[in-house]
């Protein structure tokens, strides 16, 4: 897949610059033309909150069912982030599902990565916990 | 485009109920796999069993599974010196436990009372402590910690009368003029924790050779119990090097705070103690300058042992004085 440097201006320019913002619409690639993605962008003409629902709903409903489950597993983990074998013995999925329903999550960019080499700690974003709490289970 | 209103309610019926049934697994996991891991890998994951227990009780279903997990790890965060997090889940606990469930119930107050204890929130751990004490079907040895919470409580706020009227009150309940050789081993534990507060009243009125005497023989009854609780073995042990210090017995007493050391770690506690004060056994005689700064364990304590100088510390240096 190939986009030019205008492109991806554009994009930058209709989320506002927002990096947790480009770097979600940016994950859209997989799932459709950048053209469609800044254009649906647009026609929704909307405010920040806004913008950062639209673009979780969005990725939201791109997920597969594991993904989705795996992504809500990280609500009941800690909030500075955990390894992955700790993740691993919380999902009930089989290894396979996990792994892919990670590499998934990665590929949207919904984790966030701190810790060292030896021992790499996963967790989600503050906006992305948010947007589980109120637009998925309701919470508020 | 955003959801419509039918897709979000849609969603909501669907993900809340996949999210509850997946907490349900995960508090059945967490408590299945507590017991096959070592301490220092709970305690690294402290933090997500507490975002567990948060997250499980948005769904009162799930209360008897918090419950279970909430029972299954404590005292552990507050050995880790988390009783501000801590103490959440134990309201939480007191306020679902059945109250025919008298002898958890006292072991969650006593609970509440160590959260309150080292933070100097003294009438809090007071009220626990008499909470335990009304209660009937309380284990003996629940029952001789709140009265040891009463007796510290009563010290550290300058009621000496009443911490020393307590004593006399309680002897008889735990044994306490009984030697260790005479106390039924049922009674063991309690009779420890009772002659624990006694030690401080014989250290403070000068009485050493008693308090050492008297150390020997705890550390002897716990030992042939097979150090039940490794916590109390280490408050002893850490107490008799204090006493071995005093009579200039730097050898054993340098020896018996590195035993002290390693019962801490055995009870999961991340700490020693601030009141244990080993930094001044440490610095004494020809070993120690280098042996606690090579230690991880002392060196992670020693800064707490001396900037959390508690209502103990003053009583123990009067003494070391």
């Amino acid at each position: 897949m190939r986009a030019t440097a205008q492109d991806f201006a554009e994009l930058s320019q209709v989320v506002g610059g927002i990096p947790l913002a480009i770097k979600l619409a940016a994950a859209q690639l997989s799932l459709r033309p950048l053209k469609q993605i800044v254009q649906n962008i647009r026609q929704a003409s909307m405010g920040t909150d806004k913008l950062y629902q639209y673009l979780y709903w969005q990725t939201w409903q791109a997920l597969h069912d594991p993904t989705q489950l795996l992504l809500l597993s990280f609500l009941s983990a800690d909030a500075e982030g955990e390894d992955i074998d700790f993740l691993r013995s919380m999902s009930s999925e089989t290894d396979e599902q996990f792994y892919e329903a990670l590499r998934e999550l990665d590929q949207f960019s919904l984790l966030e990565v701190s810790g060292d080499a030896a021992r790499p700690l996963y967790r989600l974003h503050r906006l992305t916990v948010t947007f589980l709490q109120t637009d998925i289970l309701n919470r508020w | 485009m955003l959801p419509t209103s039918d897709q979000r309610t849609n969603t909501w019926l669907r993900w809340v109920d996949e999210h509850m049934q997946q907490l349900k697994w995960q508090l059945k996991q967490t408590v299945d796999l507590l017991g096959a891991t070592q301490p220092e890998e709970v305690f690294r994951h402290g933090r997500s069993y507490l975002t567990l227990l948060n997250e499980a009780q948005h769904y009162p279903i799930l209360t008897p599974s918090a419950l279970n997990l909430i029972a299954r790890l404590h005292p552990l965060p507050v050995r880790w010196g988390w009783g501000n997090l801590w103490e959440t889940q134990l309201l939480f606990a007191l306020k679902h436990t059945s109250a025919e469930n008298t002898a958890l119930r006292a072991e969650y107050y006593c609970g509440l009372a160590d959260v309150y204890l080292p933070v100097g929130r003294f009438e809090e751990a007071i009220r626990q402590a008499l909470i335990v004490r009304e209660l009937t079907g309380v284990p003996l040895v629940v029952l001789a910690r709140a009265v040891r919470t009463l007796f510290i409580c009563f010290r550290s706020t300058g009621r000496y009368t009443l911490a020393d009227e307590l004593m006399d009150n309680s002897r008889d309940q735990f044994l306490g003029s009984l030697s260790a050789d005479q106390v039924p081993l049922d009674t063991a534990q309690a009779w420890l924790i009772f002659n624990q507060s006694c030690l401080e009243q014989l250290r403070e009125q000068g009485k050493i050779d008693e308090g050492l005497a008297l150390l020997d023989q705890m550390i002897q009854l716990d030992q042939r119990q097979g150090s039940l609780n490794a916590l109390l073995t280490a408050d002893l042990v850490t107490q008799r090097s204090t006493l071995l210090w005093n009579r200039a017995r730097y050898s054993e007493s340098v020896a018996d705070l590195t035993s002290a050391i390693n019962y801490y770690q055995q009870g999961g506690a991340r700490s020693m103690p601030s009141r244990s004060n080993p930094i001044l056994v440490w610095f004494t005689g020809p070993w120690a300058n280098w042996t606690w700064r090579t230690n991880p364990y002392l060196a992670r304590f020693s800064t707490t042992a001396i900037l959390l100088q508690n209502n103990w510390s003053p009583m123990i240096l009067a003494i070391w004085g």
